[in-house]
């Protein structure tokens, strides 16, 4: 039961947003004075019960720890200490870094296959769906996972939930705006690749439903996982 | 840095922890007691209060954490860094100079 509750404590640090490695030395520092004091009870004669509870009482309740940690801003992680930075902006960094890299990666390749693309004879429906699918995942699966992702820390660092939110909208907004035109087999130039960004009163209804459903898609885990938390809070209670 | 007024209490366990580790490296239990020793109970900065304290000073530069074996375990002694030596000097100006003015008045109003 004692070391449960150094873990327990570890774990509640953590998610407080205190470091990996501050949380890590502040449980072991103090199970370490726990065991200590139990020691010094038990040399006076205290039966061991007592000396453990004695011990437990002189630490002070785990939430009384963390409340004192939590309060001091240099001891917390950077996604704690600056929330609205971390989980509002850096998400976008990762996307168009992920987005870029991955891009890169792909008009090199095809620019390396482009002979070899000419010949190859795929139905027209086929090549759409293949330019398409590349589109879903650039314009949909990459920003929606990177802000699932984020959202999903952030709710496991207890970070408020505008946080990962607003993150989350600024994604599905960036992400809809960025066109991307992918010609991998079909066409007259097969290999070809662009992007850009804009909007325009045309494109506005789709760029709006491309926002939903990146938003949707990215929220959904989040849901799940504050929706998993409360279903936990209320066994612990229970 | 608010030395020139700090609030009464909030900087003690600060500048208590940073004297006694000016005279030696100690860990956390042995700071405890020796606090508790030094003031005679007078004092009593709870566990919960020091390692927060102490952490929060190595984080800040004041004090550095060595990992070292004793008694068969492995644990960590804090020691004074040079800036920890500087804010030591600044937090007992700044504590003797209120507790000076405190005691004056305590002096001038047992005297009236």
């Amino acid at each position: 039961m004692d070391e449960q509750r150094f873990q327990k404590l570890r774990g509640a640090l953590l998610e407080a947003g205190i470091t990996k490695s501050g949380a890590r030395r502040a449980a072991s520092e103090i199970e370490d004075h726990f065991h200590q004091l139990v020691g010094e009870a038990l040399a006076r004669g205290t039966g061991e019960q007592e000396a453990c509870r004695e011990a437990h009482a002189a630490l002070g309740s785990n939430e009384i720890l963390v409340r004192r940690y939590a309060a001091r801003p240099e001891l917390l992680a950077w996604p704690s200490r600056w929330p609205a930075l971390w989980f509002t902006i850096v998400p976008l960094g990762c996307y168009l870094a992920l987005s870029i890299a991955v891009m890169t990666t792909l008009v090199l390749g095809l620019g390396q296959m482009s002979d070899y693309l000419h010949h190859i004879k795929v139905p027209p429906h086929v090549s759409r769906l293949i330019d398409l699918a590349v589109c879903v995942i650039f314009l949909g699966l990459f920003p929606a996972s990177v802000a699932a992702a984020f959202g999903v820390w952030a709710r496991r660092r207890r970070i408020p939930l505008r946080w990962p939110v607003i993150g989350v909208a600024a994604m599905s907004i960036l992400a809809a705006l960025i066109n991307i035109e992918f010609t991998i087999t079909g066409g007259p130039s097969p290999g070809s690749a662009g992007a850009g960004i804009g909007v325009s009163a045309h494109s506005l209804p789709a760029q709006t439903l491309r926002a939903l459903a990146v938003g949707l898609l990215a929220l959904l885990p989040l849901w799940i996982a504050a929706h998993r938390a409360k279903r936990d809070t209320g066994r612990e209670m229970i | 840095m608010t030395d020139k007024n700090p609030s009464l209490m909030a900087g003690v366990p600060e500048l208590v922890v940073l004297r006694l580790l000016a005279d030696r490296d100690m860990y956390g239990y042995e700071l405890a007691r020796a606090i508790k020793a030094l003031t005679r109970d007078a004092l009593s900065i709870g566990e919960g209060v020091l390692y927060p304290a102490l952490h929060s000073m190595e984080a800040r530069g004041l004090v550095r954490p060595r990992s070292r074996l004793a008694d068969g375990r492995m644990r960590i002694y804090y020691s004074l860094t040079a800036r920890g030596k500087n804010r030591l000097a600044r937090l007992t100006e700044s504590w003797r100079r209120v507790s000076g003015g405190v005691e004056s008045i305590l002096g001038s109003t047992a005297h009236g």
